[in-house]
């Protein structure tokens, strides 16, 4: 049923009309398709909004070589551990800025997904399920938009960065629907249809909105409705997301730090992420492609974590010193790790079977180590999680209840699979 | 075995097995001692393994921190070098019973990747992953010399065998050549073909994977991965680029009639004219015989396992590879004895 | 209702009315509204058109406030977006407008119902409803498969040719991809992987309005009327599809195999059956014949071999459903033509159908199914007198409240009506709860007997198996030594006559020591032969008895597998009664519960407006009551001498008082809201329809005159081809020319729909639900696609627009050609005061104001 808007009435009525339109809307749950329980579930009524910030090291970055370096046995590799900020704590020593951070991160060691096929593995570890025909599921990023993001943020709530790609939205929402689907920026480029056509004057902009303002209005004194409602108001954000374009330009961030974070594409996408969340993105995903090492996987981890080391470890830092690391939950996934045994080539191949994500900030235990592998990291050996339970954690460390059921078209579906838990040990 | 016979006649395509030595890790590079008494392999549990040739007697050298890629020797003083991916140069006994570190320098950051002898037992080279190529004494380990300009992996480094020059090749292929009196560059090759950018990985693969020169320094060989069609998977195929010395210019593009999957590991000039080169890759290991005359090579010999490094013996009859299977074998480019 | 406001509902509720005792003049009332309910029962004999009978449904089944009928143009944009699928051309509209015709609404619905627009706007709502816009199933060579535009094609067709309903859901269902006719229909088991429980869901939703998903693991912890069973019992008829990759055709089919039993164990329960008997959801199980496996195929299954089953447990999915007989297949269908037309099902969502979500009115639903079997499922007689229907062409604002014609005394008596009803059925569901239950546990025992049965009957055809195996080894062992002896026997005989006549002639001649070797060779080789004779003759006695005891053993199995056959049959015969008696029960408890649903429903809603009349009295009331607090501070004001603490008494006593009338005005008035929205739930008031993506695009180029340039530029070609066609007659021609370019329309527009639907779409497998996403807004206001056609060109809207000198001829041209109606007073005053004198100005001005009516509230909804 639609929410009452007790329009038609007195004018002088309007202000309370309002307050008490918003109120109906909440009980009758359906502001725009938004069920009660959501809502009510708003982190804005509890607080400082709070922001997922997802690292997807495409193609399974190796534990071994991060997280879970197992140096001097016959899977270590080439590789030595290094110590970190936290006492105890060691990882591969092709992090060394990183190391310098741990003491905000945390790892999960003892991951365990049986899942070695990258499609299949990234649906496992970005929607906390394991693929289905039956049913898709939205993307984390899709469900912190529609968790996280006020209703009328003019940003998109689900940003992704990538070298390639780009353009409309992607299709990750699910039953969730478009408006919380990933927007790719493509190297950095701003969403498209951003930019007031050429030809089109300020002036002429303004004109043509007014009439279609003018038009609604006459409309709605015939009758409004929640859908009527929000169509209009996502006019209002697309004017504002066109005025604040300049979000997404990254070369507006002082030059100093565009050296910090080093002046190449992976440098500038991490930027980016650090200025889409201080301009209240909820949902961003940085890609960084590709770790499928199959063939000569030290080599080409020391080029690729060469390049993501300094600009991750610096993101750290500056979330932390400008005060928005509590509010923001940091996850660097991939849909798998490496295995333990090196190849012929030197290349270690796709394993679900016992690798390692990293976690920090909102919600999350700092330092912390879960879960451990036996010394070759061929098994886990202590509490074992799989995607399931992490999915549980990211929602539990940013405030949603994972038990949450969302409403599709009539379906009441909970939010993460019920099946699972939290890794409560995690969270702080 | 062979050495008895007198003079016997070197012919490739007769090439078979006189020897193989097992070791429980995966091996990483091969090298014979001056004296062809010994073959030095090292492996993935960081040591270096010797085995004398005759008896088969194994003997682990212990010190490194992690993989040793590089060996080389004195020509005449005994002296083994080492070079590893713990960024350590360590000094050997070659003939030791029980050979330890007589000295060990912290030659780069990061990764050593290659190790080299000057023909007059002067100098060492050595280069690394911290895009630096540097000279030091043979004798002591004193720093000689630092040579700046390759903007990425250092991964080979050899001496010309009658001028005093130093070469080194990088991961995209540039190589270059240096004098040592004054550390200048003289000149630079493309190996451009040894390289490539995979977009779809975003990741560069290739380098110069291997490098000799002949025995009078016409020619240079530089070996490596190329037509790679996807870096992760180590789709490519093994090219030698043999460049005249002097001009600069390239004479000869050694490939595979096959163009089967894999990389030359190693290269050899041989005193009766032919090129040799080993391969690892998805097809196995093999060594290719080349004239330079032509880019097919005129005979392959199929190795039951990847070659991650083959050298020529001191007597030039036979050749030794070590494999990711554990096993240095050597061959002899003879008839069989019967 | 928000908290305050019921609260208050409640008090002034108890105050006025006590709707346990009815008063007395209402008693005949009460028989009436009976009398109503009683006749729309037995409407099935009712020969009025289907058009009334509906009217009269929705009007018994509420208090009211009821819509008045739409006006022509709301009536004409309407009806044009839900039968072709967009917006009228200028000239249609004006001349609709302007016809003074009283039956011009029902010439109307006829006339597009004849255009070619109308099937493929029905073909597209139905691929939308049967695909949900699923990706094309991904596989090497994807010209195996069948491709959007076929299937797109096939359906259009089919309602080209008016092709029954439940024949179309039968070629769907039945669809293997061999019959290149009906080949594109096997697209439906394509996109879905041919996956068992993909299919089972799907099938339960889109052809029985049934989500049993949930009771795929347990009963559905939820809807008690969903149980595994059903769930299993689906995907019984499903789950020996497989998807074949025809390597020779380079063709993919969807086979079957004879075989694959489905069984199921509850997760919460564990209880669960091993023998699940393929049925429809509310249907008996179907009952099969039984055949042993070497007897089950046409063609057996084999590498590289297409199976073909005799029996095909998918074709008798489609006889079943589809024959007319099936109540939930019917009436599943009904409810989506219904909310094809009027946005919403009378079971909504449309596949939640179950007790406790019941429909608006069960007996309006169950009409319509009734009335869709008797015209042979014929989509366009139906969607027609839905069309005709005063349900579907209300007006979908509220009439003022002084318009709302509800009686105080009528609306209590219908209330009490309802309510007396509502109470007669309470009584009686325990009873039929209870039965349903003792005939559940019936089944549960019966089922126990027939699951031995089925086990003892493999177990049996198992041994009989084997048993024969044995016999016809034996006995073609036995078959060959007797062979063998025949022909050395044979030999034999030659042998010794050759010896005879040998030694015969040794003795004629005894010195002929050759001869004697010879003869001497004969007889030894004959001892060699009668020797081998003997053994054989030994193996073939010892195997006879053999051979016997097999076949003894043989035709034993044979018995006990006839037996257990029997008990089978028996048994399943046993089962069957059990289960149509616990179904039987199951349904009438249900239907009963339903029933109560819907009447609460019913009585929920008249409430409501029972509550809106005492708030709207009682904001009447404080509001005078304002007035006389006012009046009273305006004379203590007027004394002469003030007494300052009576005038402040007097100010508290008006502020108070209009605070009061503040808060019942807002009372009353949130209360006409909750009206409106029981109204369009109850089909009294039209709800809003967004407009589908394919809706949204073609209307968008209708109305920036894109179709019409396009058309223009057509059809002469058009023409031209028709008239090549000698054998056509003067009609044909004329109907073969609107369709020939119809279809070249589509083809050249079709690229900028594919835009919109992939901004405008849901997510692929998702069902349809509205959301405005700033992408949208975005793409609408600055993509080039649309930005172009709204620049004046080619006698385009704007380009015609500035072309005008008059503003109010612009304000109606623009109007009728963006939201098919004349402008208003107030709209006409608007352009004229941004219209440019001078033409150069205009071209800017034109487009900003069809963008400005092209992304407004009243183009994008269907109202």
């Amino acid at each position: 049923m639609k929410c009452h808007y007790a329009c038609q009435s007195e004018e002088h009525l309007l202000a309370r009309r309002q307050f008490l339109g918003t109120m109906a809307g909440a009980a009758g749950g359906a502001m725009i398709g938004m069920p009660r329980v959501v809502q009510a579930a708003l982190p804005e009524l509890a607080g400082k909004r709070k922001h997922i910030l997802v690292f997807y090291l495409a193609g399974g970055l190796s534990q071994l070589e991060s997280w879970d370096p197992k140096p001097g046995t016959d899977t270590g590799g080439p590789f030595r551990a290094i110590s970190t900020s936290v006492p105890g704590t060691h990882i591969c020593e092709l992090l060394p800025h990183t190391a310098g951070q741990m003491h905000h991160l945390s790892i999960v060691r003892s991951v365990n997904t049986k899942e070695n096929d990258h499609g299949k593995g990234k649906i496992c570890m970005t929607t906390g399920r394991r693929q289905e025909p039956v049913a898709e599921y939205p993307h984390l990023g899709a469900v912190g938009a529609k968790m996280l993001a006020p209703e009328q943020l003019p940003l998109p709530g689900h940003i992704h960065i990538s070298s390639r790609g780009g353009g409309g939205p992607g299709s990750d929402a699910a039953f969730l629907g478009p408006k919380y689907a990933s927007i790719t920026l493509g190297n950095g480029e701003p969403p498209q249809n951003t930019a007031r056509p050429a030809g089109l004057s300020e002036a002429s902009d303004a004109r043509r909105n007014a009439f279609r303002a003018a038009a609604n209005a006459r409309f709605a004194r015939r009758r409004r409705t929640a859908d009527s409602d929000a169509f209009i108001s996502s006019f209002d954000q697309a004017q504002q997301l066109m005025e604040r374009r300049d979000v997404f330009d990254v070369t507006k961030e002082p030059a100093a730090d565009l050296e910090r974070y080093g002046n190449h594409e992976f440098g500038r996408h991490c930027l980016l992420a650090r200025r889409l969340l201080e301009n209240g993105v909820s949902c961003v995903q940085v890609n960084h492609s590709n770790y499928d090492t199959h063939y000569e996987n030290f080599d080409f981890h020391i080029e690729q974590l060469g390049e993501f080391d300094r600009p991750f470890a610096t993101l750290v830092a500056d979330l932390v010193d400008r005060g928005m690391w509590n509010d923001t939950l940091l996850i660097v996934m991939a849909e798998f790790g490496r295995t333990p045994k090196i190849n012929n080539y030197f290349g270690r191949d796709h394993w679900g079977t016992a690798w390692s994500v990293l976690l920090g900030g909102c919600g999350i235990r700092p330092g912390a180590t879960i879960g451990k592998t036996n010394a070759n990291g061929t098994e886990v050996v202590d509490r074992e999680v799989d995607h399931g339970h992490l999915f549980h954690t990211y929602l539990r460390a940013v405030g949603v209840d994972p038990a949450l059921k969302i409403d599709a078209g009539g379906r009441s579906i909970p939010v993460a699979d019920p099946a699972a838990s939290a890794i409560t040990e995690l969270l702080a | 075995m062979s050495e008895t016979t007198a003079t016997p006649q070197i012919a490739p395509e007769q090439t078979h097995q006189v020897a193989e030595f097992k070791h429980d890790s995966p091996l990483l590079s091969c090298r014979f001692d001056p004296s062809g008494q010994y073959v030095f392999a090292s492996a993935h549990d960081f040591t270096i393994q010797r085995w004398e040739l005759a008896s088969g007697k194994k003997t682990p050298l212990t010190g490194h921190g992690s993989w040793v890629w590089s060996l080389a020797f004195h020509p005449t003083s005994g002296t083994l070098y080492s070079g590893g991916y713990d960024g350590k140069l360590i000094f050997w006994e070659t003939a030791a019973e029980a050979p330890a570190p007589q000295r060990t320098i912290d030659a780069h950051s990061g990764w050593v990747r290659a190790v080299a002898v000057s023909p007059d037992g002067q100098l060492l080279a050595t280069a690394g992953n911290d895009n630096l190529v540097k000279l030091w004494s043979a004798a002591d380990g004193a720093h000689v010399d630092t040579l700046t300009g390759h903007a990425h992996h250092v991964y080979n480094v050899a001496f010309h065998p009658t001028q005093p020059i130093v070469v080194s090749g990088d991961l995209k292929g540039v190589i270059r050549a240096w004098d040592i009196a004054t550390g200048e560059e003289l000149r630079q090759f493309d190996g451009a073909a040894l390289w490539k950018y995979d977009e779809g990985f975003g990741a560069d693969i290739g380098g110069v994977r291997s490098m000799a020169f002949s025995a009078d320094g016409k020619h240079l060989a530089c070996g490596g991965i190329t037509e790679v069609s996807n870096a992760f998977a180590g789709i490519g195929t093994p090219l030698v680029v043999v460049f005249d010395f002097e001009t600069g210019q390239k004479v000869q593009s050694l490939a595979t009639t096959k163009k089967f999957r894999g990389l030359a590991s190693d290269v050899f000039f041989h005193s009766q004219g032919f090129v040799a080169g080993s391969t690892t890759g998805h097809d196995g290991g093999h060594v290719l015989f080349w004239k330079l005359d032509k880019p097919e090579e005129f005979f392959a010999l199929k190795l039951p396992d990847s070659a991650r490094a083959m050298q020529l013996h001191p007597d030039e009859l036979r050749v030794g590879t070590a494999e990711p299977g554990g096993n240095v074998r050597v061959w002899q480019m003879t008839a069989k004895a019967t | 209702m928000p908290a305050a406001a019921a609260k208050r509902a409640a008090e002034l509720r108890h105050s006025t009315a006590n709707w346990g005792t009815i008063p007395r003049q209402s008693r005949g009332l009460i028989a009436i509204v009976a009398w109503i309910a009683a006749t729309a029962a037995h409407a099935v004999a009712d020969e009025r058109p289907l058009h009334q009978r509906i009217d009269e449904f929705t009007a018994s089944a509420s208090l009211g406030p009821a819509a008045p009928l739409a006006s022509d143009a709301d009536f004409l944009r309407r009806v044009y977006l839900d039968l072709v699928g967009t917006i009228p051309d200028v000239a249609t509209a004006r001349a609709f407008l302007a016809d003074p015709a009283p039956d011009k609404r029902a010439v109307l619905i006829d006339r597009l119902l004849a255009d070619p627009r109308f099937a493929r706007h029905i073909a597209t709502t139905f691929d939308v409803m049967l695909m949900e816009r699923r990706r094309q199933r991904a596989l090497p060579g994807s010209e195996w498969t069948i491709s959007d535009d076929a299937w797109r094609e096939y359906l259009r067709q089919s309602f080209a040719d008016n092709k029954p309903l439940n024949q179309l859901a039968r070629e769907i269902l039945s669809a293997d991809g061999v019959d290149p006719a009906l080949r594109p229909a096997v697209k439906f088991y394509f996109d879905r992987d041919g996956d068992p429980d993909l299919l089972a869901r799907d099938i339960g939703r889109l052809f029985f309005g049934r989500d049993l998903q949930c009771a795929q693991c347990h009963d559905h912890p939820l809807v008690a009327d969903y149980l595994q069973a059903d769930y299993y019992g689906l995907k019984a008829f499903v789950n020996r599809g497989l998807l074949f990759d025809d390597a020779k055709e380079k063709k993919l089919f969807y086979a079957e195999n004879a075989d694959g039993e489905v069984t199921f164990k509850s997760v919460f329960t564990g209880e669960g059956r091993d023998y699940v008997l393929p049925k429809l959801p509310q249907g008996p199980p179907v009952s099969e014949p039984v055949l042993v496996t070497a007897e089950a195929y046409v063609v057996a299954p084999a590498k590289n071999v297409r199976p073909i089953p005799k029996y095909s447990r998918r074709a008798q999915l489609a006889a079943l459903a589809t024959d007319g007989g099936n109540d939930a297949f019917n009436r599943n269908l009904a409810n989506r033509l219904w909310a094809m037309m009027t946005g919403r099902g009378l079971v909504h969502p449309l596949d939640m159908v179950h007790s406790a979500n019941p429909a608006v009115e069960s007996r309006l639903l169950a009409l319509l199914a009734d009335e869709l079997v008797k015209m042979k499922f014929d989509t366009r007689a139906f969607l027609r007198e839905v069309a005709l229907s005063e349900t579907y062409q209300r007006a979908s604002e509220m009439p003022t409240p002084a318009d709302l014609p509800v009686d105080a005394t009528t609306a209590a008596a219908t209330m009490a009506a309802w309510q007396s009803q509502a109470e007669k059925l309470a009584s009686e569901l325990p009873g039929l709860e209870a039965a349903a239950k003792s005939t559940a546990d019936a089944f549960d025992a019966t089922y126990e007997k027939f699951s031995t049965a089925a086990a003892a009957r493999e177990a049996a055809t198992k041994a009989h198996g084997e048993t024969k195996k044995a016999s016809d080894e034996v006995s073609t062992a036995l078959a060959a030594a007797v062979k063998d002896a025949a022909v050395k026997d044979d030999v034999l005989k030659a042998l010794v006559e050759a010896r005879v006549k040998a030694d015969a002639a040794v003795a004629k001649l005894p010195d002929d020591k050759p001869l004697a070797e010879a003869a001497a060779q004969f007889k030894n080789r004959a001892n060699e032969v009668d020797t081998q004779l003997a053994e054989l003759r030994k193996l073939i006695n010892e195997k006879q008895p053999q051979v016997q005891a097999a076949s003894l053993k043989l035709a034993d199995t044979d018995k006990l597998l006839q037996q257990a056959a029997a008990e089978l049959t028996v048994a399943r015969a046993a089962l069957d009664t059990a289960e149509a008696g616990a179904r039987d029960a199951r349904l009438k408890f249900r239907t009963a519960q339903g029933e109560a649903a819907e009447l609460a429903a019913r009585i929920t809603a008249g409430q409501a407006v029972l509550d809106y009349l005492a708030l709207s009295a009682a904001a009447a009331q404080s509001q005078a009551a304002t007035h006389a607090a006012n009046q009273h501070y305006a004379d203590v004001k007027a004394q002469a001498s003030i007494a300052i603490d009576e005038l402040l008494a007097a100010e508290d006593a008006g502020l108070a008082a209009a605070e009061k009338a503040a808060d019942d005005a807002m009372a009353a008035s949130i209360a006409w809201k909750a009206l409106a929205d029981n109204a369009t739930v109850r089909f009294l008031l039209s709800s809003f329809k967004p407009l589908s993506p394919e809706q949204l695009g073609w209307a968008t180029m209708q109305a920036v005159g894109l179709v019409d340039r396009q058309a223009t530029s057509l059809a002469e070609q058009a023409k031209k081809d028709v008239e090549a066609k000698a054998e056509l007659s003067p009609e044909q021609r004329d109907a073969e020319q609107v369709r020939l370019l119809d279809a070249r329309l589509e083809e050249k527009l079709r690229g900028n729909v594919k835009c919109f639907v992939s901004l405008f779409g849901q997510e692929p497998g998702q069902s349809a639900t509205f959301q405005a996403t700033v992408h949208q807004a975005l793409f609408l206001a600055n993509a080039g696609v649309v930005t172009d056609w709204i620049k004046p060109a080619e006698s385009n809207l704007a380009d015609r627009l500035a072309k005008l000198e008059q503003p109010a001829d612009v304000a109606n041209e623009l109007y009728l050609g963006v939201l098919s109606r004349l402008s208003t007073d107030d709209e006409i005053e608007r352009v004229t005061d941004s219209w440019p004198a001078t033409n150069e100005d205009r071209a800017a001005v034109a487009s900003e104001m069809v963008w400005g009516l092209l992304t407004s509230t009243e183009f994008r909804f269907n109202h």
